[in-house]
């Protein structure tokens, strides 16, 4: 560890669904256990600058929302932070890259002037854009990088798109894919979300309404000037009894779940919630007795805080332990804040589900995850994460039920994922204030 | 540290990397009070000539606000009442020094007898147990009694 490390207002914290649990030995337990890791402002944290090189699809079928794509870029480099990086290329049937990467005090005018420029023409060559995309990224100064692509279309580059996206999250460069097809236009003609959201991971953005590009752009560039930590990842220790059964990130994004000993979290921004799960199942051993307490599993951070040079190391450390009593007060009553992220990752799973069957064209299947996923929802603590879901879930039964398959399942694979709140900062506030 | 299952964890680790033990109260319990006043001194040697308890210990009664503990050992009765009590000297003594105090000065006899626990009591105002129930078993309640759920309770009427 650095000298100093200590000082990083870093807090990894760890609960388990019970805290006390009576010392039934030789017992078969199977317990989920909350592991949040929330960040501070401190200045060997410090979030500032960052690198954005958008690549922007200008072909025939964005005529109807040009104005409206051009708008967003424009409005989002008033949130690059001063000493930040801009780069923008476009691409159709070629790619053309209109602001070589130069500071955003330098570029801001030649960039509204040349994005103001474009018109809709020609096909979707997505890889030729994102291509020349992260290569002005290659050069650039700041440690924040990202990579923002939008696209309304299907391209007949899917795997050099794939290559290239590699290559970015090598590079530390964090790919942002914006797809938009609206909503009345048949999907069936080649929008290929699940392709884009395997580019995107937890940054793919699917939309109907070409007015939101401005909050994602913005939300994006936003998030990457407070981005202090990266490559953020948990190990997960279980003591010698203990196996791991699932684990993983539920907050802000409900990530697939494995029984890897590492949970990876990507990205940490200062204030955000970040939350995940784990399940764990041990015998309990013959010492455990009343008044003892028992640690299941350490549980590691581990990542990169660029602006202190800090690469790979152990940033906090927690321990997912119980108390061993006979007094029923106290074994009975389940925590709170553990309880509800487990009703979110249930309700999240059930709505992937039901995204993975309606691309399938399963649309029964469909329908009753989404029937699933909405009484785990109505259990929700959180009435207004509740009520957030529960209006996303109803429209896409509306798409089921109207024969739009593939747009529920983009829907309802992009809505099963992003838990933070489903949205909604206050949700995310009453989440993370559940005691 | 190292965890008497011989396992030697990093410097500052509250719970054994390996075993899951709690490193930190191993410690504490190691560590024996220091006497600080004359009195405790006292009281310490008392205890070390006093006659040793025959019978096996059979449980730890812990006094859930305080977090005491007395020991019961088998063939032996403690007695719990007030503090104040005129009915008897209590080994558990408690404290209540509300207007209508809900302690009894009668007290609760608890005895142990070959590895069972047994209570009683002749105060007018009884007393409850709070009883495990354990997954598939049936017990017989009565009126009067209440039944607990979580921090939910159910009276019997």
């Amino acid at each position: 560890m650095k000298p100093g490390m200590n000082d990083i207002p870093i807090t990894v914290s760890g609960q388990m669904l019970y805290s006390y649990f009576r010392p039934a030995q030789g017992q078969e337990v199977v317990i989920y256990g909350r592991i949040d890791v929330s960040l501070g402002e401190s200045e060997k944290v410090a979030v500032g600058p960052v690198d954005v090189s958008y690549v922007i699809d200008n072909s025939g079928s964005t005529t109807g929302f040009i104005n409206e794509l051009k708008q967003a870029v424009v409005s989002s480099l008033d949130l690059l932070p001063t000493g930040s990086g801009l780069a923008v290329t476009n691409f159709n049937s070629f790619a053309t890259n209109l602001v070589p990467i130069s500071p955003i005090e330098k570029a801001r005018v030649i960039a509204e002037q040349k994005i103001g420029a474009l018109f809709s023409d020609g096909g979707t060559m997505m890889g030729f854009g994102i291509e020349a995309g992260l290569q002005q990224l290659a050069s650039s100064k700041n440690q924040i990088k990202r990579l923002i692509v939008f696209t309304d279309g299907a391209t007949a580059d899917e795997d050099v798109c794939r290559q290239v996206i590699d290559k970015a999250k090598q590079q530390d460069v964090v790919p942002v894919i914006v797809g938009l097809c609206a909503k009345g236009s048949d999907m069936s003609y080649g929008f290929n979300s699940k392709f884009l959201e395997e580019l995107g991971g937890e940054h793919y953005h699917f939309l109907e309404d070409p007015e939101k590009i401005k909050d994602i752009f913005e939300q994006e560039v936003k998030g990457a000037a407070a981005t202090a930590i990266q490559n953020a990842k948990l190990q997960i220790q279980p003591v010698n009894w203990v196996e791991i059964q699932e684990a993983c990130q539920v907050l802000p994004n409900c990530m697939p779940a494995t029984n890897a000993t590492e949970i990876p979290i990507g990205d940490i921004q200062v204030g955000q919630i970040n939350a995940s799960l784990v399940k764990l199942k041990g015998k309990l051993p013959a010492d455990v007795t009343e008044g003892k307490a028992k640690s299941f599993a350490k549980v590691t951070l581990i990542g990169d805080i660029p602006s202190s040079g800090i690469i790979q190391q152990q940033l906090g450390s927690t321990n997912l332990f119980l108390r061993f009593t006979n007094d029923p007060v106290q074994t009975d009553v389940a925590n709170a804040r553990v309880a509800e992220l487990v009703k979110i990752t249930m309700a999240s799973k059930a709505t992937q589900a039901a995204a993975q069957a309606a691309a399938s064209g399963n649309s029964a299947q469909a329908k009753q995850e989404l029937a699933k996923a909405k009484r785990l929802t109505q259990s929700f603590s959180s009435k207004d994460a509740a009520e957030a879901l529960l209006a996303g879930l109803e429209d896409i039964e509306r798409d089921v039920d109207s024969g739009q398959a593939q747009r529920a399942a983009a829907k309802a694979g992009q809505l099963g994922r992003k838990t933070v709140s489903f949205d909604s900062k206050k949700a995310a506030d009453a989440l993370a204030a559940l005691e | 540290m190292k965890c008497k299952c011989g396992h030697k964890n990093p410097q500052g680790e509250l719970f054994c990397e390996a075993c899951g033990e709690e490193l930190k109260a191993e410690t504490k319990q190691e560590t024996k009070p220091k006497a600080s006043s004359v009195k405790q001194a006292a009281d310490q040697l008392l205890q070390a000539v006093a006659p040793k308890k025959n019978g096996k210990k059979t449980a730890t009664l812990v006094v859930h606000k305080t977090d005491e503990e007395f020991d019961l050992h088998d063939g032996e009765t403690l007695l719990v009442a007030r503090a104040d009590s005129d009915k008897c000297q209590p080994d558990i003594a408690i404290e209540d020094t509300s207007a209508n105090p809900s302690i009894s000065s009668t007290p609760v006899e608890i005895s142990a007898n070959s590895g069972d626990i047994f209570v009683k009591t002749e105060s007018a105002g009884g007393f409850r147990v709070i009883m495990f129930v354990e997954p598939g078993q049936e017990i017989k309640v009565k009126t009067g009694d209440i039944l607990q759920f979580g921090n939910h309770l159910v009276r019997i009427e």
